[in-house]
């Protein structure tokens, strides 16, 4: 039932691109909307600031509305989709580099979590951990992990956002987790020492 | 039945991300039963889990909604694509502008090419005038086995200053002055 479900969903998205294509602005604008939560995912993992991201985001989508009719096959639409966000991120993180205003990712900030109960507090500071922990994390399995805990992603469709095999999603989100795992383990021992 | 400590991270990845099989699931199951150290880990990536995708939802939640920032973008591009339009407008009309200005000079000239030059024209522009009408000379052969024929007008005239002039006219679309002469 899934399944059908996400072919439905695929079949959708198809035409979508393929009318986005076209010069459809209606198409071009739904299909970002529909790919939104793991295009800002992917961002996020690489822009360390979250106030850019926004930024970042409009540059990724005005080079896709430019770029859209040289789509050659629209089944990787989300291959290309990711390849050019990547790209576009990265090429912020360099021109923001050479300013010198590089910051560490220690950035994230969440003011209205300041206002919540000590639990939401604690909570909210192992986020915050997971998070850090995550982007120190080499890109390949920071990407993966993100994408996955954007929007319930499914194996298949990590795979094809990021053009690689089934099982190699499936092993690199394994490792990304030992990692953070280990990572966080680590930093836990000398705090209670 | 016993699993291998990676295939256990396995089993609990997939269990996370919901992708795991009723098969596989049972194995993890009776694994997480019979193996505390296990049942440790997988409670421990579930935190982590559970922790990091509340980080991403709300990391997400942060900044413009999208549609605002999508629709900025369509507007830009929009401006974009009308001021490329107009630039290529501009710069075709200017193209066939030019060609047209080329063609239509390049056409004049050959057209006053081939007529005859009026040899009274370049005295007039320089306020002298003449005083004679052209002696048309009969046709001079210019050499004697040559073909070619040629016509010489012969004008005369006195400037202001007196002066006589006689200005020897060839049909060749030139206009040679004649060389001055007390004499004359």
């Amino acid at each position: 039932m899934e399944l059908t479900l996400d072919k439905k969903f695929d079949e959708r998205e198809l035409a979508l691109v393929c009318a986005a294509r076209t010069g459809d602005r209606e198409a071009i604008e739904q299909l970002l909307l529909h790919n939104w939560d793991w295009l800002k995912a992917l961002v996020i993992g690489i822009v360390r600031r979250t106030a850019e991201v926004d930024d970042v985001l409009q540059e990724i989508c005005i080079r896709v509305i430019n770029k859209i009719d040289q789509l050659r096959e629209p089944h990787s639409y989300r291959a290309w989709l990711a390849c050019l966000a990547r790209r576009e991120a990265i090429k912020w993180c360099r021109q923001r580099t050479r300013q010198g205003q590089d910051v560490p990712p220690a950035d994230r900030h969440h003011p209205a979590e300041q206002q919540d109960g000590a639990k939401e507090a604690e909570l909210s500071d192992e986020y915050e951990q997971v998070l850090r922990a995550a982007q120190a994390l080499p890109d390949k399995y920071r990407e993966v992990l993100f994408l996955q805990h954007s929007r319930n992603l499914s194996y298949n469709h990590i795979a094809a956002i990021l053009d690689v095999p089934l099982t190699t999603v499936q092993i690199r989100l394994v490792r990304a987790r030992r990692m953070i795992l280990d990572r966080m383990t680590e930093k836990r021992v000398p705090q209670r020492t | 039945m016993t699993i291998d400590h990676d295939t256990l991270e396995i089993l609990i990845s997939r269990r996370l991300d919901d992708e795991i099989t009723p098969i596989e699931d049972q194995l993890l199951e009776e694994t997480l039963a019979a193996d505390p150290a296990a049942m440790t880990l997988f409670e421990q990536l579930g935190r982590l889990h559970r922790a990091g995708r509340r980080g991403m939802e709300q990391q997400l939640r942060q900044g413009q909604p999208a549609q605002t920032i999508v629709r900025a973008a369509l507007r830009s591009r929009s401006g974009a694509s009308t001021l490329a339009t107009l630039r290529s407008w501009c710069c075709s009309r200017f193209t066939t502008g030019l060609a047209a200005g080329v063609l239509i000079t390049v056409t004049l000239q050959m057209a006053l090419s081939r007529q005859p030059v009026d040899t009274t024209e370049p005295f007039a522009s320089t306020g002298v005038e003449t005083h004679a009408a052209p002696q048309t000379l009969p046709v001079t052969r210019v050499n004697g086995n040559s073909r070619v024929q040629r016509n010489i007008d012969w004008y005369r005239f006195t400037d202001e200053e007196g002066n006589l002039w006689v200005v020897e006219g060839l049909r060749e679309d030139k206009v040679r002055p004649a060389v001055y002469d007390e004499d004359l």
